[in-house]
């Protein structure tokens, strides 16, 4: 049944959705791997997408302009990120109660603006004439058959956040601020002691985190579809949570993991097509998060097993 | 002054919450728009009804431009021509709150009470109408096989399959590929009664042709449902069927994008659109399979108000009672050529005569049966 559709045009196709489809997630887990580095598990990643999807849309509607409505997505995710770090590093309220009520309140209080601007519950289709950013083309590369139509004609955004990843971890591993957010995740208390302020790194790695997330709702309402629709996150932000505690935090490991996350929605969505149950079909890629959560826990424990041995052969001699 | 701003914010927080919770804050400020509207429309026809007798409409959410939307205007047509209250309550997707949500509805002090079946609506209907007799229930899209428990209940349904078996013909026919597709969010009985008139449609005029059916892999996402769309568009499809809901939005834009056709469901989703910001969506629906959803409750209700209505009944409404039809417009008469909406016509009639009758997935013996038909059109 699948076989014909395989031909080099369908492939082409099933490799543009993959990286598509794994656009938010990538810029997601990215955000994450700052919090995670800082030590914290940023449960908010939904609500900061889902604003910035929000903002995005209303704000390119109103003004017109893509840049401006990209911004507006990116300083409302980040806003987000603020009052999540001003309410559980200040005030110093449980993080991760602050993020799971700031998520609840996500979803009703976009459908509430939603409805105070344009009169509509369920989507903004129709309503607001908002923009997309737009797709690049790249030369040369276009015309090479299945590679051409698999890379090239993106949003420019999912190119930013294949190019996103080098820059995390240059944050992370080559700058001071990336240092000092490594140092508090590993030890706040020896951080402070050098004069660190543990608080202040936390809210960074959380504002950038916001950066990132905004940069994904972005893409949602303003690549993705052209649209904002209730609840259009759908749960992307808890798969990038996942994908970036499999892979500890490590940019390149976060991308692989959030790749992965979306190759198994294109399977489900291709195997859909192909008339596979469907109950089996919406199992995949769940299914696919358990696989992955074990085998890199696996490879962790293995990776610990050895340097545990050889900390003992050191010992001995 | 930290404790007063976290006041503050958690003030702001347990808002926004209710909001998300009930959505109700919003809905009684647009149904006190509505009947504030409706009220000095209705004065005169208030007085026949001095008992102030109310309806509530029990929608999964608004603004679909599609299913609920033309219920909720239906009902509000008949709050106009009846004086009665209309409310709205928007339960939201999370069916695991609906059963103590419609006890909560059944308790307040509302005299009739319209939900769809879908969604597992008809169920709690079923199972508690019985226990408030002072209540009037009307479930419409109920399933033609439908066994009323209660008389108190009027059930509705619609004959999905006669409708979609039309679609089935119109975009075979205007298939050039010969290869069509239809997208829906879930696979139960509902749905695969659209897919069984559609596919038997597009056998009857061409029988070579390809039908792909997919069920979105995340029901109700509509960036989803245009991933699925833009792949099947991609494999050759040409003109696809959207029995998505809100979803099919996703079924459109990737047809504008790619430049194919697509068909709407529910309601005169052409005519939503094109009246919409994005028109653009507009060109690419040649038609849509409608549900006269809002016109079956208003007749519901005339019967009631001339006292004719058979309570405990279910009536089933196919192309005959102008249950469901396919959406005449300017944009079907621009793009579908008039032989091809000839032999619509001749079909359509051939349907309401009752020289043939579409077969539907309720008749089947077992779900095998609708599968064996599926496989005998999968490319």
């Amino acid at each position: 049944m699948l076989a014909t559709y395989m031909n080099a045009e369908w492939i082409g196709s099933f490799l543009y959705s993959i990286i598509r489809i794994s656009t938010p997630l990538i810029f997601a887990s990215l955000g994450a791997c700052f919090t995670k580095k800082a030590g914290l598990m940023n449960m908010a990643l939904e609500s900061m997408m889902l604003t910035a999807a929000l903002c995005g849309v209303l704000c390119s509607g109103a003004s017109h302009s893509i840049f401006i409505g990209f911004l507006g997505a990116v300083i409302s995710a980040v806003m987000i990120a603020g009052i999540i770090s001003y309410c559980a590093f200040f005030l110093k309220t449980d993080l991760y109660l602050t993020s799971i009520s700031i998520n609840l309140a996500a979803v009703g209080g976009t459908v509430f603006v939603l409805f105070l601007t344009c009169g509509q519950k369920s989507t903004s289709a129709g309503v607001i004439n908002s923009l997309t950013i737009p797709q690049i083309n790249i030369p040369i590369i276009e015309n090479i058959p299945v590679i051409g139509p698999a890379i090239s004609g993106h949003n420019l955004l999912t190119y930013i956040a294949f190019m996103a990843v080098g820059v995390v971890y240059f944050l992370l591993n080559e700058t001071k601020t990336g240092l000092r957010i490594r140092s508090v995740g590993e030890n706040p208390q020896a951080a402070e002691s050098v004069g660190i302020s543990v608080r202040k790194i936390q809210t960074i790695s959380f504002l950038i985190s916001g950066v990132f997330c905004g940069f994904a709702g972005a893409f949602m309402s303003m690549g993705y579809v052209s649209w904002f629709a209730r609840d259009m996150l759908a749960g992307r932000g808890f798969i990038s949570m996942s994908a970036t505690n499999i892979s500890d935090a490590s940019p390149v490991l976060s991308l692989l993991a959030s790749m992965m996350f979306g190759t198994s929605q294109a399977v489900a969505n291709a195997l859909q097509i192909a008339s596979v149950p469907s109950e089996v079909v919406s199992a995949l890629p769940y299914i696919t998060t358990i696989v992955l959560v074990i085998v890199f826990a696996l490879i962790r424990q293995r990776r610990e097993y050895t340097r545990r041995l050889r900390l003992a052969a050191s010992i001995d001699e | 002054m930290k404790k007063n701003l976290l006041a503050v914010l958690m003030a702001a927080l347990v808002c926004c919450g209710l909001a998300a919770c009930s959505g109700n804050a919003e809905q009684a400020e647009t149904s006190a728009q509505t009947e504030a509207a409706a009220e000095e429309e209705a004065a005169e026809a208030e007085e026949e009804n001095a008992g102030g007798e109310s309806i509530v409409f029990i929608a999964t959410q608004l603004g679909d431009m599609s299913f609920n939307d033309n219920g909720w205007q239906g009902v509000q047509e008949i709050g106009e021509k009846y004086g009665y209250e209309t409310r709205v309550v928007e339960t939201g997707m999370d069916s695991s709150k609906y059963e103590t949500m419609f006890l909560d509805i059944c308790d307040s002090d509302v005299n009739y009470v319209i939900a769809q079946s879908g969604n597992g609506w008809g169920d709690i209907v079923f199972k508690y109408a019985a226990d408030y007799p002072d209540k009037k229930f009307v479930v419409f899209d109920a399933s033609t096989e439908a066994e009323v428990p209660s008389d108190n209940i009027i059930c509705v349904a619609y004959k999905a399959n006669e409708g979609s078996y039309l679609t089935g013909i119109v975009c075979a026919l205007m298939s050039e590929s010969k290869m069509i597709a239809a997208g829906a969010n879930r696979d139960n009985p509902a749905i695969n009664d659209f897919f069984t008139g559609f596919i038997t449609g597009a056998k009857e005029v061409e029988p070579d042709i390809k039908v792909s059916i997919a069920y979105n892999s995340v029901p109700g996402d509509a960036a989803v449902m245009k991933e699925i769309a833009t792949s099947l568009y991609n494999s050759g499809v040409d003109v696809m069927f959207s029995v998505a809901g809100a979803a099919g939005l996703g079924i459109f834009q990737s047809a504008v994008e790619q430049d194919k056709l697509a068909v709407g469901v529910d309601s005169d989703q052409y005519l939503t659109y094109s009246n919409s910001e994005s028109p653009e969506l507009a060109e690419v629906i040649m038609t849509s399979m409608v549900k006269n959803i809002g016109g079956s409750l208003i007749t519901v209700f005339d019967e009631i108000n001339e006292g004719t209505a058979e309570w405990g009944t279910l009536r089933v409404l196919g192309i005959a009672d102008g249950g469901v039809a396919l959406a005449d417009n300017e944009n079907y008469q621009k793009l579908v050529p008039e032989d091809i909406r000839n032999t619509i016509s001749e079909y359509e009639e051939k349907v309401k005569a009752g020289e043939i009758t579409v077969p539907s997935y309720y008749d089947y013996e077992d779900d095998q049966e609708f599968r064996d038909l599926v496989a005998s059109v999968t490319p």
